[in-house]
């Protein structure tokens, strides 16, 4: 018996499908999740999502995410996913010089909430770069 | 009486505005169901989201975030009004824009300052033409994405956070169908984490902690919630405009077949009178 994930985001809900496990970028370092998993709710930093379907492994991009697991079901809830074929390289390549262009003119001065946000729009741009290599 | 070649030629301009209008309507329809796709779309989010709040709020304190503390009495109000870039949508913008005034005034002297934070064009022009400065304007939402969203959540935050603001409200048209969107009002900021009774999954393992999961999650549900009164504004529009054109295009078909009336009646009197002309001339000889 497997794992049911569900990825939802406000646009859409982009999978919901059965999984045998999967490894999650959590805030903390990244964390595995396998069927029999204790209950628990974590947030997730921009990164890459992976997990094995029928002996397949498929990347998702999330940010913004919160994962839950709940009795063999796992949600991740996130204000955006992307699967590698929604990602056109050469858009993200400059939608990440962008954010890294904001960070650097931030500098360390700025407020926390600000710095961690432009480090969140670089990680996620970062993320979904990593899909299509 | 008009003559037949000015009958004629109304009624040509007539069948004219009855094919723009169609064509308005058809366009509206497309746009429609677009637009209520993307609000299922987006509900099984709003569930799970709904659910994770209601677990993570129950174990905290009421004010264990700044986001959550109300501040009574509330001085400062901000309005964040959702309309429409164009017309032709019938009351639409009219009944959305009149609501917002009348929840403001209800406020009455209570409020020391209200500031209109528009979203759409419509009406942004309203009360500019009254002489309100905003401190932002949006147009060109009439596709909502969640980053647009996500960018006026950070201004609503970052006002309610440095008490720029003791509230903000969203007064948007919530979407019943394509003859029916009501004008509603809710409280954005403060937030209303929800009711610990929907906390059926309770029991989690929290990491780090509540405190800080609520801290990432507040956020997030700021910025949905401004999504969805998006999404619901846009999918108003596009059925208020389809009822309006739909009504125009009747009103268009009415008036071609009363003008049709006047042109047989003219036509009628002209051959009446072309033989009264006749006869007349007859009798004459």
């Amino acid at each position: 018996m497997g794992l049911r994930l569900s990825i939802v985001t406000p646009a859409r809900p982009l999978v919901e499908t059965e999984v045998d496990g999967l490894v999650a970028p959590g805030r903390e370092g990244e964390f595995g999740v396998l069927p029999g998993h204790e209950r628990f709710l974590a947030p997730l930093s921009a990164g890459v999502l992976r997990y094995r379907a029928g002996g397949e492994e498929i990347r998702v991009a999330v940010a913004g995410g919160f994962a839950e697991v709940c009795e063999d079901r796992v949600t991740i809830l996130a204000s955006s996913a992307a699967l590698p074929a929604d990602v056109d390289a050469a858009q993200t390549r400059e939608e990440l010089a962008r954010a890294e262009a904001a960070l650097a003119e931030l500098g360390s001065l700025s407020p926390p909430d600000e710095l961690d946000q432009a480090r969140e729009r670089v990680a996620a741009a970062q993320a979904r770069l990593a899909l299509t290599g | 009486m008009a003559t037949q070649k000015e009958i004629r030629t109304r009624i040509t301009s007539v069948q004219k505005t009855q094919k723009i209008t169609s064509a308005m309507k058809v366009v509206s329809a497309a746009k429609l169901a677009r637009a209520q796709q993307a609000i299922a779309a987006a509900r099984p989010y709003a569930e799970k989201l709904r659910e994770v709040l209601a677990s993570v709020g129950s174990g905290v304190e009421a004010d264990a975030h700044p986001l959550l503390v109300r501040r009574e009495p509330v001085r400062k109000l901000d309005v964040v009004l959702f309309s429409s870039d164009r017309g032709l949508c019938g009351g639409f913008n009219a009944n959305v824009i009149k609501f917002a005034e009348s929840q403001i005034a209800e406020r009455g002297d209570a409020l020391a300052e209200a500031h209109v934070i528009p979203v759409g064009r419509r009406g942004g022009d309203y009360f500019r033409r009254r002489g309100h400065d905003f401190v932002a304007r949006y147009t060109g939402l009439a596709t909502p994405t969640p980053e647009h969203a996500a960018e006026i959540a950070r201004l609503a935050i970052d006002r309610y956070r440095t008490g720029e603001t003791d509230e903000v409200m969203l007064v948007y048209s919530e979407f019943g169908s394509a003859v029916r969107q009501t004008p509603r009002a809710e409280t954005l900021l403060p937030f209303a984490a929800g009711s610990s009774e929907a906390s059926a999954g309770g029991g989690y393992e929290i990491e780090p902690d509540a405190e800080t999961l609520l801290a990432l999650l507040l956020p997030r549900a700021v910025e949905f919630g401004i999504f969805r009164a998006l999404l619901e504004s846009a999918a108003s529009e596009h059925g208020a405009r389809m009822s309006a054109m739909d009504s125009a295009t009747n009103n268009c078909q009415e008036l071609v077949e009363s003008l049709t009336l006047d042109m047989n009646k003219a036509r009628q009197a002209a051959i009446t009178q072309e033989l009264s002309e006749i006869v007349g001339g007859a009798e004459a000889l």
